[in-house]
This record gives C-alpha cells, sequence and structure tokens, in this order.
C-alpha cells in the first residue's frame, strides 16, 4: 500500500514536471483575471491536475 | 624665430579654428523685462551659420530661482519652422506662473544651437541672470473730475497686464513748481478723491503708482493739472431764479455747468377723459406709445372684458370667453372692475422716462409722482383733444418686452424643428452623420513635448493646491482629473509625491462616488484609468468586494508613475502586478480563494472584469493554450 502510494507519488511528480510549462501558462493567466473567471480558472486548474494525476495509471 | 612664430600660431585664435567645432553656440544673450507686458525678452546672436552643423533652432534653457539653475528648457520651435531660427524668445507672464507657480524673482537664462539632423548641439551660452520684481504694470493716469464738493477725483483702469495685478494703488501729488510729492491716497479701489483741503487753485501734478504684493510699485504717467477748487453751484427757487454767490466773490470758479439735459418730453400735458374719468398724459406718453396702449386697453377691455393691449391678447394673456350669454354677466363684472381700477388712476402721471414698460406697476408710477411733485413742474398750455385723434396720427414704435421677444424666438424654433422632423430627408442625414462617424480619423494620443508637460504638471499643481479631496465637490474631482487627462497619469512623475497623492485620493474619491457621475464625467475617470466608459461602474462595484482591484485602485496613480516609460500602462496592468505579489506572498490563497462560487454562473463568468482585463488575459490565455495544443500534437505525432 505504502509502496504503491510512493510509487504513485513519484509519479504524480513527474506528470507534474512534464506539465510544468502549462501550469505556469495557468497560473499567469489566473493571475491576470478577476473575478469570477480567476477564482473558475484557479479551480479548473487545481481540480483538472488533481484529476490528471489521480488517474496517471489509468491513462497508461 | 621659429619658436616665436609656433608661440604666436598657437596663441592667435583663427576663425578656421572656430568653424571645426560643429555647431557653434550663440552669442552675446541678453534679457530685457518689460513690467507693462508682463514679458521677459531673450535675446541672442546667431552663429555666421558657417559651421559644418549649423543650428536649426535654438533651446533655451531657463529657470526662476535665487541660485542659477536651469530646469527647464524650450525650444524656438522644431526644425524647418518659420520661427525656429529666431533670435529672441518672449516669457510671458501667464507661461512663468504656469511653469513656476509665480512669476517674479531672478530669472536665469541660457541658449544652445540645436542641429537635430545630426544630432549636434553647441554648449551652451553663459547663464543670464535678471530680476523680476514684484511689480506690476503702470496706469495711466488721464481722467479726473473737479465738478465735485469733496474733492477732486481720478478714475483709471486697473493694472492687470505685467506680471502680477496691482494690489494698492498710491496717490501722489505736488505742486508743479515743487520737486518733493506728497503721497495722500493708499487704497485698492480704480478711484480717488483727493480732497479739496490737500489744494488750492494753482497748477498741480498728479502721480500713480500702482504697487504688488511686495510694495514694488509702478509710477504712471504725471497728469498736470490747473486745479481749481469746487465752489457749490447756483441754485434756483422755482418761481425766480436766484444765484447764491459764496462770500469771496474774486476767488470764486463757477464750475462748468452740466451737460444739458435731453429735451425734456414734458411739452404737453393731456388730460383725456376715460370711461368719465381724467387721465393725465405728458409728450413722452404720446411719443412712446402709452396713450396708444392705454387706447387698446380699453377697446379690448370693452369686447374681451380684458384691460389689456393688442399684444398680450395676441399673446394668449386674455382667456377670451365664448360668445354664451352665461358669459356676459361675468363680462360686466369685469368691466366695473378695470373701471375702478381707472378711477384709482385718475391722478396719475406717468413718468417722463416711462419708455419701455408696458404695464408699468401702479405703485411705482405712484412714487414717481411724489418725486415728480417736488420740483414745480413747468405747466404748458392745456389742450383737450380727442384720444383717438392722436392715436391715429402719430406713428409709434410699440417697445417689445424681453421676455415677448424671446417667447416669439422660441415658438420659431420650435416650428422650424417640427418642420425639420417631419422632413423625410432626416434619414438622409442621420446617414450621412453616421458614414462621417465611421470614416473620421482615429484619434491618435497626442505627445507633449517636455515643455507643455512641465505647463500641465504646473496646471495640475496649481489645481491640486487649493483642493480638499474629503470635502470636494465631484465637480471639483472631475476638474482635476480632466487637468491630469491633459497630461497622462504617468507623466505625473514630473509632479511632487504630494501632488502625486492628491490625485491617488481625488480617483479613489472618483470611483466611490461613480454614482453620482455624469456619463461624460464617467468618460473622465475612465480616460484616467485608461479603461473604457462603462468599464468605470464594473470597477467601483469590484472595489467592494474584490482586495486586489480595491489596492489596484489605490495604488494605480503611484504604479503608473513607476511605470512611466512603459507603453499603454493601464489599470489592468496594476491588478495583474498586485496579483502576482499576492500569488507570491501566499500562493494557496490566490488559488483557493472561492468566497462566492455559488454566485457564479456559467453566463456571467467574466462579466465582472473589464474589457482592457479582458483583452489583457486573452493575450495570456490563448497562447497558453495554443502551446498546449501543439505541444501535445508534437508529442502524439513523435509518438507515431
Amino acid at each position: 500500500m505504502f509502496k504503491q502510494l510512493g510509487k504513485w507519488i513519484v509519479e504524480a511528480i513527474k506528470e507534474t514536471l512534464n506539465l510544468s510549462w502549462t501550469l505556469v501558462g495557468l497560473v499567469i493567466a489566473t493571475l491576470t483575471l478577476t473575478g469570477s473567471a480567476q477564482q473558475v480558472t484557479g479551480l479548473a486548474t487545481i481540480i483538472t491536475l488533481g484529476i490528471w494525476l489521480l488517474t496517471i495509471s489509468f491513462r497508461k | 624665430m621659429l619658436r616665436l612664430c609656433l608661440a604666436l600660431f598657437l596663441l592667435i585664435p583663427t576663425p578656421v579654428f572656430a568653424y571645426h567645432v560643429p555647431t557653434q553656440a550663440p552669442s552675446n544673450l541678453t534679457l530685457t523685462v518689460d513690467y507693462e507686458n508682463g514679458t521677459v525678452k531673450a535675446d541672442w546672436d546667431a552663429s555666421d551659420q558657417m559651421e559644418d552643423y549649423p543650428a536649426e533652432r535654438y533651446a533655451i534653457g531657463f529657470g526662476l530661482s535665487d541660485e542659477v539653475s536651469l530646469p527647464y528648457g524650450i525650444a524656438t520651435g522644431n526644425v524647418g519652422d518659420s520661427n525656429a531660427l529666431n533670435t529672441e524668445f518672449t516669457f510671458t507672464a501667464s507661461y512663468l506662473n504656469a511653469v513656476f507657480n509665480e512669476a517674479h524673482g531672478l530669472f536665469h537664462a541660457a541658449i544652445r544651437s540645436d542641429n537635430d539632423t545630426n544630432a549636434s548641439y553647441s554648449e551652451w551660452t553663459p547663464t543670464v541672470s535678471i530680476t523680476i520684481q514684484n511689480k506690476p504694470a503702470s496706469v495711466t493716469l488721464s481722467s479726473y473730475d473737479m465738478n465735485r464738493e469733496d474733492g477732486i477725483k481720478f478714475e483709471w483702469a486697473a493694472s492687470t497686464n505685467g506680471f502680477v495685478s496691482a494690489s494698492t494703488y498710491k496717490m501722489y501729488y505736488k505742486l508743479s513748481n515743487a520737486s518733493e510729492w506728497t503721497l495722500e491716497g493708499q487704497q485698492s479701489n480704480t478711484d480717488y478723491v483727493l480732497a479739496w483741503d490737500n489744494l488750492t487753485d494753482d497748477t498741480y501734478d498728479f502721480m500713480l503708482s500702482a504697487c504688488g504684493s511686495e510694495n514694488d510699485c509702478n509710477d504712471s504717467n504725471t497728469l498736470t493739472v490747473d486745479v481749481v477748487t469746487y465752489v457749490a453751484p447756483t441754485t434756483t427757487t422755482s418761481t425766480t431764479t436766484t444765484t447764491t454767490l459764496p462770500p469771496k466773490v474774486e476767488e470764486v470758479y463757477v464750475a462748468p455747468p452740466p451737460p444739458p439735459p435731453p429735451p425734456t418730453p414734458e411739452e404737453i400735458i393731456v388730460d383725456v377723459k376715460v370711461e368719465g374719468v381724467d387721465k393725465t398724459y405728458t409728450q413722452a406718453d404720446v411719443n412712446d406709445g402709452t396713450i396708444e396702449r392705454d387706447q387698446e386697453r380699453i377697446d379690448n377691455e370693452k369686447e374681451y372684458g380684458c384691460f389689456m393691449t393688442n399684444a398680450q391678447i395676441e399673446r394668449g394673456d386674455c382667456d377670451i370667453p365664448e360668445p354664451i350669454e352665461e358669459d356676459i354677466k361675468d363680462d360686466i363684472i369685469k368691466e366695473e372692475v378695470v373701471v375702478e381700477e381707472i378711477k384709482e388712476d385718475v391722478e396719475v402721471i406717468i413718468p417722463e422716462d416711462d419708455v419701455d414698460v408696458l404695464d408699468p406697476p401702479k405703485e411705482e408710477v405712484f412714487k414717481d409722482e411724489v418725486v415728480e411733485f417736488e420740483e414745480p413742474l413747468i405747466e404748458f398750455e392745456i389742450i383737450e383733444f380727442d384720444l383717438e385723434d392722436i392715436a391715429s396720427e402719430i406713428v409709434v414704435e410699440i417697445p417689445v418686452q424681453d421676455e415677448i421677444k424671446e417667447e416669439i424666438v422660441d415658438e420659431k424654433v420650435e416650428e422650424d424643428v417640427q418642420e425639420v422632423l417631419d422632413e423625410p430627408i432626416q434619414e438622409i442625414i442621420e446617414e450621412d452623420i453616421d458614414r462621417e462617424i465611421l470614416e473620421a480619423p482615429i484619434k491618435e494620443p497626442v505627445e507633449l513635448t517636455e515643455e507643455e508637460v512641465a505647463v500641465e504638471v504646473a496646471e495640475v499643481q496649481e489645481i491640486v493646491e487649493d483642493i480638499v479631496v474629503e470635502e470636494a465637490t465631484v465637480e471639483e474631482v472631475v476638474e482635476v482629473l480632466e487637468q491630469v487627462n491633459d497630461i497622462g497619469v504617468q507623466n505625473l512623475d514630473q509632479a511632487t509625491e504630494e501632488v502625486q497623492q492628491v490625485v491617488q485620493a481625488v480617483v479613489e474619491e472618483a470611483i466611490a462616488d461613480v454614482a453620482e457621475l455624469t456619463e461624460e464625467q464617467v468618460e473622465v475617470v475612465a480616460e484616467v484609468l485608461q479603461v473604457e466608459a462603462e468599464d468605470v461602474a464594473i470597477i467601483a462595484e469590484s472595489v467592494k468586494d474584490d482586495e486586489v482591484i480595491a489596492e489596484a485602485v489605490e495604488e494605480y496613480v503611484a504604479r503608473a508613475v513607476e511605470n512611466t516609460d512603459v507603453e499603454n500602462y493601464t489599470l489592468a496592468d496594476v491588478v495583474t502586478e498586485i496579483s502576482y505579489e499576492s500569488f507570491i506572498e501566499n500562493p494557496i490563497e490566490t488559488f483557493v480563494d472561492f468566497d462566492d462560487l455559488g454566485d457564479i454562473t456559467i453566463a456571467n463568468i467574466g462579466d465582472d472584469m473589464t474589457q482592457d482585463q479582458k483583452e489583457k488575459a486573452q493575450e495570456v490565455v490563448v497562447p497558453v493554450i495554443l502551446t498546449r495544443i501543439a505541444s501535445m500534437a508534437a508529442f502524439i505525432f513523435r509518438r507515431s
């Protein structure tokens, strides 16, 4: 269990690093927005990143 | 000998070597102060234009301070302008006031020749300084009046043309053959009565000094007057003419009689019986149409029951009843009332200056009557005649009151407008206008020169100094913002920090009071923030619940000034900067600040963003998405 969790963490870090440029762009985009658009973009970024990392094994 | 020649060769300057200077500086700069016109003229000599890059225009550095400094510059013109090579420049008081907020002190100037084509500039000439005193322009003393009991009265035009306006005037006088002036009057009015006690019958010189607030004075011309002290004019009684002479007959100067009054209109007095009552008219009444109008009133009273002139009837002042029997009784009652009114007016004499009044108030006329009888009335032959005969024979121009004229004009205008609206050609005109608007060139932002910016900043400074932001009215706030718009917020870097702070406070005040602003005033605020007019309301709303935007508005002016070199720097840029700083300080909070998620719907996402903010966000978001798509495509392509 812990071994699998550790493996997933490593994979998640790898995937996040792969998404570095995209995340940078999204962060900048979020900071450029204001109000509801900023909130929605920020929330969507976090949720999508979460889903992306949780579905690593599924996508493979 | 050789060494001597070499020494001479080195010591004696030859013009040839001078021309090796690419651009020569001007020479012989002089400054001249003209207090009468409030100007400082700088005059210099041009070079002989034989150097490599001769002057194309001249730059003038100038300053106004106790120490020599030239913080400001202005040019004679742009290269190629007709006045670019002028060798003189005039600083006006208004210009100095705009730049320095005062127009007196130690003024400095220096000149430089500029050849912009080859980017070649000469050295500055040595700085020349001149003192501008706080001295108004002199006044011209020419008008006086000796025909007064209290003294000789002088009048003059106020001194306002100089560097400063006169705050006090000092009256000096002396006997013409004396040398010492005597100061008598010192006051701010533009007239002065020098009492007879100071004068005797002799020839005097008078002179007036116009003085500024620091007591720098400018003397007027000397006015020489043969003074003849005043003696009371002759008096007359009603029956006999008696001249009262003062005791010293030999010294008496009888003042020149006043100009003869215009021919009195009271040549005749006419008694007319109106409705069986005597009414008295003068020749003036005949001339100005009073009789005719009264006749009209009588006729109209008989006909319509309204004691009014034809003009009043035509204007609709009289409610003319329908010719039915029931109303006849009312008419009779009105007629009786009017007749009573006429009876009250039996003894009224219409004043001789009654020219333009259609319906003079009866009470005022009665007062005039009292005044009229203070002096014996010169009566002429009393003529009894028929009123209607007079009225028909004499052509009288009926004066029309201003109100009536305005009404007539208004009616005409309204009619014209209606006609225009009814015409089908209006559509064509509208189309033309639309096309003109579409074809109108897009207004380019005007780039100000440094000098113009300095002047505008001085104007902002001047307005800001007088304003208390907390107590400022909407108009004052907008006035400040309009002034800021003239130069652009980013150019406020040339203003003091205090001015920037006041402007910042004014911007915040404007955003807070946006509901009170008119459409035009909102546009002024929008121009300051570099956003669309409709976005001002969005900003005002966002400020209430969005800390980032609230902080952006608070810091807008300061950040705009800091980013003077950034083109098209707007409130959206400030918002992005503050968002970024906030993210650096606390990244989690920035992304997990979901307070109002419940209020957000798909339809209203982005409605609380200004148009400018949306455009700037698009510039970032769209490339991010496109880059991501491109990288994915490249990845897929590689794997296949």
